[in-house]
């Protein structure tokens, strides 16, 4: 007998949407708007966030010794500069290793390889490269270069200061997420709004049968589920219009993101693939919340015992 | 039994319907509540389904005080209670079998048993031969007998019937009389709202009269007084 009223609650639920087809559309287009936003923010969230730590990742010192200075020594920097808290790592280069690097650069060159050839010894020193955890352990890394024990020792030191660009992005990243999250906030009122309104009418449109219903004595749970089911028919058919529409849109969105972040932006695409059953999941609770939620309140202001 | 107990029903701001009402019903009684429009006749079908409830007093179902009954417990209370509404409040776009059916099918019956009662009860109503006919194929009276088997579909102990043939003509009224007269001899108890003075001096049963929503006179073998 559950069954069977199961049944009969998804099929009135299906005959109500098929009634108000024109309602169904608009309510499943709010909702599917709704989403979208959110799925725009969080396409966005994800492209930022890589792209800052992929400067991130970029961002070293590279300390030049003297070349008269010798390896052990260069060695025992090291040692002493990987125990600066907030240090990554420091890679050893040998000044062997330089200069083969610095040949293979200006392979192509003559001049500057014939140039080395005329020097009797390697003019360059050993290099330490050293990364830290984040962009602000590099103050303590720079303080500790540019001290009197340690500055005498170096040639030249190189920081490839990307502050200002990591913080230029984390702004523009601030203000599309207080952006977005008003346009979400907004989609999400006015989706309220509608699915609330559209199950109203619903409500309006069967008050015969309901009438009929109470009368007869169908229970609260067989004449209110109806209009429960319908809001989840209005999540599952966002969430789908949703995923089908953000394929092609993340697919064309792709170049234009890979232009202004850089070649190393996440592609949308393959993450929504990876990701599909969380984001799908994630996006069908949040819409059947939204809408049984509207259809409560529908229900308790308009259905009476 | 139906009993009620110094009910009072006041509608704000200060309309009485119903003042101080007391009356019993035994079971299997064939009872005529007669009185004038706007008296409480309606009020008081409302308070025995539980569609409103009283401002001061008590109503008894049997042994059941519905008096504040709660909402789980209604759909239990208005299975055994059928009713007939003078407009009939059939669906336009369901045939007469489907009308019928869907008593049934909210109340979560099979298929089964929905196949096996509404012939059942159509057959009682005279309506056999009309289960695909929709409500607007159908005279006055025949719709009225639909909604007669549509409150007969869950076996009902009480069927209250509110101003069946208000809108039917005088042989359809007496079709309508004749089957609510042969279910309450099947054992129903059978409470008619009416204000047809005829109907009521043809029952020769036990009449109830209301007067500005209070109980005016209560005659074992009636007659309409007003």
């Amino acid at each position: 007998m559950f069954l069977v009223s199961v049944y009969r609650v998804i099929k009135f639920a299906l005959v109500n949407f098929w009634r108000n087809i024109w309602l169904a559309i608009v309510t499943t287009t709010i909702m599917s708007m709704s989403l979208f936003v959110v799925m725009v923010l969080l396409g966005l969230n994800l492209v930022i966030n890589q792209a800052i730590n992929s400067l991130h990742e970029q961002v070293d010192v590279s300390v030049y010794f003297k070349s008269e200075i010798t390896p052990e020594v260069v060695q025992e920097f090291q040692t002493n500069l990987q125990q600066i808290p907030g240090v990554k790592e420091v890679v050893y280069i040998s000044k062997d290793s330089a200069l083969d690097n610095f040949r293979a650069k200006f392979a192509d060159n003559p001049v500057i390889l014939e140039s080395l050839d005329e020097l009797a010894e390697n003019p360059l020193g050993d290099t330490l490269i050293i990364q830290a955890q984040s962009i602000n352990d590099y103050d303590l890394v720079l303080q500790v270069l540019n001290s009197e024990e340690l500055s005498p020792f170096i040639q030249e030191k190189n920081f490839q200061d990307y502050n200002n660009i990591i913080n230029k992005i984390s702004e523009i990243s601030a203000t599309i997420n207080k952006i977005g999250l008003f346009l979400s906030i907004l989609f999400l009122l006015i989706a309220v709004l509608v699915t609330f309104n559209t199950i109203r009418i619903a409500i309006y449109t069967y008050r015969n049968e309901l009438g009929i219903m109470r009368l007869v004595g169908a229970s609260k749970a067989f004449i209110e589920w109806p209009f429960f089911v319908e809001g989840i028919i209005y999540a599952l058919v966002s969430v789908l219009v949703t995923t089908v529409a953000i394929y092609p849109i993340a697919g064309a969105a792709q170049p234009f993101l890979d232009k202004f972040f850089g070649s190393s932006t996440l592609n949308l695409v393959n993450y929504f693939n990876t990701n599909f059953f969380k984001i799908v999941s994630l996006q069908l609770l949040g819409a059947s919340f939204i809408s049984i939620f509207s259809s409560w309140l529908a229900v308790r202001r308009y259905i009476k015992n | 039994m139906i009993e009620f107990k110094n009910i009072t029903k006041k509608y704000p701001p200060d309309v009485f319907a119903l003042r101080d009402v007391s009356f019993k019903i035994a079971a299997k009684e064939f009872v005529s509540i007669v009185g004038q429009s706007g008296t409480g006749k309606t009020t008081l079908v409302k308070l025995i389904i539980a569609e409103e409830k009283p401002t001061k007093g008590k109503i008894l179902i049997g042994d059941w005080d519905i008096t504040n009954i709660k909402p789980y417990e209604l759909p239990i209370l208005r299975r055994q209670i059928g009713v007939v509404w003078q407009d009939f409040k059939l669906l336009p776009k369901k045939t007469v079998f489907e009308n019928v059916s869907f008593a049934l099918e909210v109340c979560g019956e099979t298929p089964e048993r929905i196949n096996r009662v509404v012939p059942q009860v159509l057959r009682v109503v005279g309506l056999a031969d009309k289960h695909y006919r929709f409500p607007y194929q159908l005279s006055g009276g025949e719709q009225q007998r639909v909604v007669i088997a549509r409150a007969l579909v869950h076996k009902p102990k009480i069927l209250i019937a509110d101003e069946p043939t208000g809108n039917l003509d005088a042989i359809n009224t007496q079709g309508i009389i004749e089957i609510l007269k042969k279910i309450n001899e099947l054992g129903t108890t059978v409470i008619l709202v009416t204000h047809d003075r005829e109907i009521v001096n043809g029952l020769k049963k036990r009449v109830i009269t209301f007067d500005a929503g209070t109980v005016v006179s209560d005659q074992i073998e009636g007659k309409y007084m007003l």
